[in-house]
């Protein structure tokens, strides 16, 4: 399901808002323990390149899945960089950054498809058979507040989020009325602040 | 047990010494230091790298000699032993010519070596170091040593013989090259008598025993200064950056500043799911780090913790820690997923009547 481009955030209560991260579609398929991933435009499979992602196979509680989502490369200071993520295409054997998959939709699940099913039901699926990790999780977002989500991403240095109507069933190429990429105006510099750079290395051990 | 370099025989005439050649110095040198990096003070690693293969072995790894641009020749150590030179395995003696301290023999000596004879040689090098001591005797000589043919001097010393390498006559500079000022100056008699002065005060007997690298020792004393003077700054113990996980907290952060935000602007009804005391205490506070939203996500309703254990089933590769419960409790409050009731819904439904 590709997004259609929208003009701007709305809020709305049918709609599920989520950041729009900076990286590439992906879709990671788990079957029999083994994981595989898919992306477009990429022939080799990128999985080799992305040895920290193997995680994602003890991280679900079922087997036979399908998990779209968004691959990321994070920098040191925990930023997704899309230059990363180039590098780390473009050179199997590189290990810059740190991989990471941002989990959005569940289209198939315990071995039949979920396509049917509203997104509300596919997400909330998703939330009980993906347990978090620190290199693969469900994509966090807000419900009907598009444009809380769009400060807040913007904050961050984001420049879109993405808004999935609840109610709508899966569908194969651009769906306009199911899933829109929307985008964010940059915050003035007075709105600016570097939430992204308070991410700290904490002591080992620390309990959380 | 020292262990010899380089096996072979001095050889002149008809005769033949089997002799063992060992280093006679080694190098103190200066102290050593690592290279670390700098903002994490980590000893830096020099990988073998081939441009094609990534990060290879040493042993995996050849010489070649390039023969032409960008054609090499492999060369193994079969291919050093077979240098059609009488001097690959010989100290090859010239001739033998006074043993004068000061001239080219001495002065230009790249490095000492100890010679010991092999049993069956034993008699014949003993008798050759007698001769050449008796005599007033060194034997310039040609060696092969790292695949390079050296001038060498032969001297008695000590119970055995010295083998000093020297450089090539064409390796030596030219004196001429310096700026020199001219040798023939006038210097009053005075002058020659108080140098001379000077010069006899401080003449002995040159005992090297007396002498000691300083500079090494000043330093060491600004390195312990250091050690001691201020706290020692040990590199952190590297963690790996949580990834996802503080990722989605600066997400959360973002969210309830933006709430924030929002609240200022319209004065309106009380933002939803506004997390706990502790957060709201913080309200002002901005930015908020990592650790204060970790500390308010643990202080949230244990209700929401107890079903989000429950997912937590299978987290074997993952790291467990609670920093993972109170993120999915984070998903409850962000995620508010369906009408059709996920545990999340109630969660948020309960704060908001709390």
């Amino acid at each position: 399901m590709t997004p259609a481009t929208g003009a701007a955030p709305f809020d709305d209560e049918g709609w599920f808002f989520e950041p729009w991260w900076p990286g590439r579609p992906v879709i990671a398929r788990i079957e029999g323990g083994r994981l595989r991933l898919a992306m477009e435009q990429l022939l080799a499979d990128p999985t080799e390149s992305f040895p920290e992602l193997r995680t994602l196979v003890d991280q679900v509680t079922t087997d036979s899945v399908a998990l779209v989502g968004t691959l990321l490369v994070l920098d040191r200071d925990g930023r997704p960089d899309p230059d990363l993520l180039r590098a780390r295409l473009a050179d199997p054997t590189s290990r810059a950054g740190i991989g990471a998959f941002v989990v959005s939709d569940l289209p198939w699940a315990d071995g039949r498809p979920l396509g049917d099913w509203p997104f509300a039901q596919r997400r909330a699926r998703l939330l009980e058979v993906l347990a978090d990790g620190d290199r693969a999780m469900a994509s966090r977002g807000l419900r009907g507040e598009g444009r809380t989500l769009a400060t807040a991403v913007a904050s961050m240095g984001l420049d879109a989020i993405s808004a999935r109507r609840l109610s709508a069933r899966w569908q194969p190429g651009v769906a306009g009325e199911a899933f829109l990429r929307l985008p964010v105006l940059a915050p003035t510099a007075a709105e600016t602040r570097p939430l992204l750079v308070l991410l700290r290395r904490l002591p080992l051990d620390e309990d959380g | 047990m020292a262990r010899s370099m380089w096996r072979g025989a001095i050889q002149f005439g008809l005769v033949t010494i089997p002799v063992k050649l060992y280093l006679a110095t080694e190098s103190r040198g200066g102290l050593s230091f690592n290279m670390l990096h700098e903002p994490d003070l980590l000893r830096i690693q020099m990988k073998t790298h081939c441009p094609e293969h990534g990060e290879i072995s040493r042993s995996d790894t050849v010489r070649g000699y390039e023969w032409s641009k960008g054609q090499y020749v492999v060369i193994e150590e079969a291919d050093f032993e077979k240098v059609p030179l009488k001097t690959v395995r010989a100290i090859e003696i010239e001739q033998f010519v006074p043993a004068d301290r000061g001239g080219f023999s001495t002065t230009f000596v790249k490095q000492a070596y100890y010679i010991e004879p092999e049993a069956v040689g034993r008699k014949a090098f003993l008798l050759l170091r007698e001769v050449l001591a008796e005599a007033g005797l060194q034997a310039i000589c040609k060696i092969v040593l790292k695949d390079r043919e050296t001038l060498a001097a032969l001297d008695p010393f000590a119970d055995t013989m010295l083998l000093s390498t020297l450089y090539w006559p064409d390796e030596v500079r030219d004196v001429k090259e310096l700026d020199l000022p001219d040798a023939s100056a006038d210097f009053k008699p005075a002058e020659i008598a108080m140098a001379k002065q000077l010069v006899e005060a401080m003449t002995g007997e040159f005992d090297p025993s007396q002498y000691r690298d300083e500079y090494r020792e000043a330093l060491l004393q600004v390195i312990a200064a250091k050690v001691q003077g201020e706290e020692v700054e040990l590199p952190e113990p590297v963690v790996e950056t949580r990834g996802l996980t503080d990722l989605m907290a600066v997400l959360e952060a973002s969210v309830a500043a933006a709430r924030r935000k929002g609240t200022e602007e319209e004065a309106a009804a009380p933002p939803a799911a506004k997390a706990t005391g502790a957060k709201k205490a913080k309200a002002d506070e901005v930015p908020v780090s990592v650790d204060e939203a970790r500390k308010a996500r643990a202080t949230r309703p244990a209700a929401a913790n107890a079903k989000v254990a429950a997912a937590d089933a299978k987290p074997a590769a993952v790291k467990t820690s609670a920093a993972k419960a109170p993120s999915k409790a984070g998903a409850a409050e962000l995620a508010e997923a369906a009408d059709g009731a996920t545990r999340a819904a109630p969660a948020a439904r309960r704060r908001k009547s709390a």
